[in-house]
């Protein structure tokens, strides 16, 4: 007995393994069946294999505009029972899922039904043969759970389908396009493909009514003011809803934007709520709630365990209504607080503002204001992670802000001893309007933040005094700056450095100038990560002066001439990874100034100086290779580092029987050039730990540009650890961000 | 002061290891055990750990007894392993399968990470058969099983057509 009989090892050893090993290890024994079958259903993506093909094959939204005939002509009706029938089996096991094909909603759906129908049947004939048993177990429909749906028998088993934690719709834009035309039906060659895939979806989905027992299609159609030629969408809808309400135990829930189809999609605001109520362990939430302005208010009740929330609705009715609900909690605070509710996880403070200090994350679409901050802030203290569209002071708040500001005085001294949003660390706006400093009026202070993310900010001097607001800032991230042309520069000598930064990703070609450029960059005395669109000439020198801890180096926009890469190599000690195009450094410049960076792991630069060798040339060494010397090896590639050190026996040239001029001069140059490369070889070795030379670039013709890597270490990272992320991948991507929000 | 202070363990054949209290709370169990009773000044009896593995318990604890993300670095599955870690799995099998019921009873989530890990990597890219013969396994399936397994969950999953 080992290890590999042990059913629990094996299971952590599972969740290391990739689909194609685990498809190996379900057919080693029964015993690494049984374990790993559930590894490999456990995560299922629908435009992953093999689902990609499999589901294509029937009923394809996806046309294939050339042909639609032909498309009509292989239109399979039904779910294909190959599928049907591994769902069936297996679909217990499946805990991710990630729908992008309406298909596989039916089939979930589906799957369970027939699994359903049967186990009823069989505890039907159970029951009939013990008759004194217990009837009860027939009736099994759940108190708990008023939409009707059993979730499971007295065994306690699953049926297919229904012990999902991770859930997203993400309908493919092609899917979501095609069933927008498949409800006009103006395209006249694709008409009869079109109605022919109309009807077999329609067919098969009235077949799935009695499935959607929890989703009354009224909500659907009624609130919606949907038209009958939507029923296709409006019962899609249903079906993924129902999805949803089969799966109680749900954690996360991502119905992702839909697009045009949103309003379809969101059902009237009491069933998402009731709905959403019934899933008490969701943590992450992505969701649209056009037209329920009061989620965000009941979100303490209605899910006290939330992490997580991505809140889509475009209108600031929700964000409104929040701040009236704090500011009534607060003036009736003193008078009400001890007949108020403690539901869940929801604390109620002294001031009765209700407080739901588990939410970690928000991304906030609408347009948002200062006094929405203060209310977030307030409602959901704990945020670490925020994320909002443009952020903007209209006039009619700020006349209302300076009459809540008379008022506000008052106010703050009393009922808001502490700054606001201290805890937060990363901000992410889309826009940043009005003043830098709107949000001090709120009593909002940032004094935690230490991640920055800004799509647009207008004006220079306005990012500036922006990020003076930061006083813990550590990484900037800024895509786009409105210049406005009346700005001057401020004067770098006189501004204070920036301590704390320490990162800093530009995309695009933000500031223009090589003036502002440098200017930040000389302002930010301990960046260690610069990941820049674009540098100029002096950039490099710049941040040689004043960046002397720079560990990353990386743009991406093609510079003119950049040879002061000696600069950077030789004065800052901690480099790791310097790529970009055009950058140069020549060989005398390496064999002059000592490297003083131990660390680097990836170069990319071109070499200059070093002699070129002609094609012509090239060929008169191949020949004198093969005629004259077959013992003796010419490398004709540059391939570090197996290049062989120069040798005495083949470069001295009376060894070599050489006739014509040309091959003589050919042969001097191609020494030189051993040697210089030989000599560049070792002294980067010797100062640095690259070792290797990109294999692509390695002839001799070509080998001055060259890609430097190190085989020690893999892709260089900054001692910051990971970049910066949109909030939008978090959920999907970042599993220790995830760990990080849940502690 | 508690980060000085030394706690004692006792392995299966009853050989004391003597080390700190930092080091010590990188089990899990050992960490609980001390909050919940205090130290009693005695040594800590491990009867299902053997002085090798202890040894090479604490090494691996020892190593990594500043690492900050102790508890939350390794949660991304597909890190790779960093080079000290690697060299210290290169060990038999034996001790490999000791190590991992070493760090699960003591609960050291990194360690049990990184052997599991290290499982992984030793089936990674494997036709079954030799998994089989890496693990020395028998295969118990009758034909028709295997035919089933193959036609269910096999090539479809991973080619593409």
């Amino acid at each position: 007995m080992t290890i590999v009989h042990i059913p629990d090892v094996l299971h952590l050893v599972g969740s290391h393994l990739n689909t194609y090993d685990l498809v190996a290890c379900l057919q080693v024994n029964r015993l690494w069946n049984s374990v790993f079958i559930a590894h490999l259903w456990r995560t299922i993506d629908d435009s992953q294999r093999p689902w990609r093909r499999l589901l294509a094959k029937f009923a394809d939204p996806t046309p294939t505009y050339y042909n639609p005939q032909e498309q009509h002509a292989r239109l399979v009706e039904r779910v294909p029972d190959k599928l049907l029938d591994l769902f069936l089996k297996y679909g217990h096991f499946i805990r991710t899922l990630v729908i992008r094909r309406p298909q596989t909603v039916e089939l979930c759906l589906r799957a369970r039904d027939i699994a359903r129908t049967a186990r009823r049947r069989e505890q039907a004939e159970q029951a009939l043969a013990e008759p004194f048993s217990s009837s009860v177990s027939i009736s099994t429909s759940n108190p708990r759970r008023a939409t009707g749906a059993g979730t499971a028998d007295d065994r306690g088993e699953i049926l297919p389908c229904e012990g999902i934690t991770i859930l997203r719709f993400g309908f493919l834009d092609p899917v979501l396009t095609f069933l927008k035309r498949l409800d006009l039906r103006q395209y006249s060659q694709e008409a009869l493909y079109l109605t022919a895939l109309s009807a077999t979806l329609l067919k098969n989905q009235c077949e799935l009514q009695p499935s959607l027992d929890g989703v009354p299609l009224c909500l659907f159609v009624e609130n919606r003011g949907a038209v009958s030629s939507r029923l296709h969408m409006v019962t899609l809808a249903r079906s993924c809803w129902q999805l949803v309400l089969n799966n109680p135990k749900l954690q996360e829930l991502d119905m992702g934007p839909f697009g045009v189809h949103e309003d379809t999609f969101f059902g009237p605001g009491d069933f998402l709520k009731s709905t959403l109520a019934s899933l008490q362990r969701l943590r992450a939430l992505r969701v649209s709630v056009e037209g329920t302005p009061d989620f965000l208010v009941r979100l303490p009740t209605t899910l006290p365990n939330l992490k997580l929330l991505w809140y889509h609705d475009k209108s600031p009715a929700g964000l409104d209504a929040l701040v009236e609900e704090t500011s009534k909690a607060r003036g009736s605070g003193t008078v009400n607080s001890a007949g108020r509710e403690i539901t869940g996880g929801v604390t109620s403070d002294s001031d009765g503002t209700q407080r739901m200090p588990s939410l970690r994350l928000l991304d906030v679409v609408a347009p948002s204001q200062p006094r929405h901050l203060a209310a977030i802030f307030s409602s959901f203290p704990d945020l670490v992670m925020l994320s909002l569209g443009v952020l903007n002071v209209d006039d009619a708040s700020v006349s209302r802000s300076g009459m809540a500001a008379d008022k506000g005085r008052h106010d703050a001294t009393v009922l808001l001893p502490q700054h606001l949003g201290t805890r937060l660390l990363e901000l992410h706006v889309v826009d940043w309007g009005g003043p830098a400093t709107i949000l001090r009026s709120s009593n909002i202070h940032f004094n935690s933040v230490t991640r920055l993310n800004l799509q647009r900010i207008s004006g220079y001097k306005k990012l500036f005094d922006l990020l003076r607001t930061f006083p813990a800032l550590q990484e900037l991230q800024l895509k786009r700056l409105h210049t406005l042309h009346s700005e001057v520069d401020p004067s770098y000598e006189t501004e204070l450095p920036l301590l704390t930064l320490k990162s800093i990703r530009l995309s695009k070609e933000p500031f223009g100038t090589e003036c502002r450029l440098n200017g930040l960059l000389s302002l930010l005395p301990n960046l260690a990560e610069a990941r820049l669109y674009t540098i100029h000439p002096s950039t490099l020198a710049t941040i040689a002066a004043h960046c002397p801890l720079i560990e990353i180096l990386e743009f991406t926009k093609k510079s003119h001439i950049n040879s002061q890469l000696s600069l950077l190599l030789t004065h800052c000690p901690n480099i790791k990874s310097c790529v970009g195009p055009g950058l140069q450094i020549a060989y005398q410049d390496i064999f002059n100034h000592p490297w003083v960076c131990k660390d680097l792991q990836k170069l990319d630069c071109q070499i200059t100086g070093i002699p070129c060798i002609t094609e012509d040339e090239i060929a008169s060494i191949k020949y004198l290779r093969n005629h004259y010397s077959q013992n003796i090896t010419l490398p004709l590639a540059f391939d570090m580092p197996r290049f062989p050190k120069s040798d005495p026996a083949f470069t001295h040239e009376d060894n070599w029987d050489m006739r014509h001029p040309g091959e003589q001069l050919a042969f001097r140059k191609y020494s030189t050039l051993l040697d210089v490369l030989c000599g560049v070889y070792d002294l980067i070795t010797k100062y640095t730990i690259l070792d290797t030379v990109q294999q692509d670039r390695t002839t001799l013709s070509s080998c001055p540009q060259t890609l430097w890597t190190s085989s020690r270490g893999g892709r260089p990272a900054s001692s910051l650890g990971r970049p910066l992320k949109a909030t939008s991948r978090v959920l999907s991507n970042d599993r220790a961000r995830w760990i990080h929000f849940s502690l | 002061m508690s980060a000085h202070s030394q706690i004692l363990l006792t392995s299966s054949e009853g050989t004391e290891f003597l080390i700190d209290r930092d080091i010590a709370d990188k089990s899990m169990l050992l960490k609980c055990m001390l909050e919940d009773i205090g130290e009693i000044g005695q040594a800590v009896p491990l009867p299902n750990v053997s002085g090798p593995i202890l040894t090479k318990v604490i090494e691996y604890c020892t190593h990594h007894r500043d690492d900050p993300n102790f508890l939350s670095a390794n949660d991304d599955v597909t890190a790779d392993i960093d080079e000290w870690d690697l060299e210290y799995c290169k060990v038999d099998q034996g001790t490999l399968y000791e190590l991992i019921l070493a760090a699960n009873y003591l609960d050291i989530k990194p360690l049990m990470d990184l052997t599991c890990k290290t499982v992984a990597n030793m089936i990674k890219a494997k036709s079954p058969e030799e998994i089989r013969k890496t693990f020395n396994i028998t295969n118990d399936f009758t034909p028709e099983e295997e035919d089933q397994v193959r036609r269910e969950n096999g090539k479809d999953w991973v080619d593409e057509h």
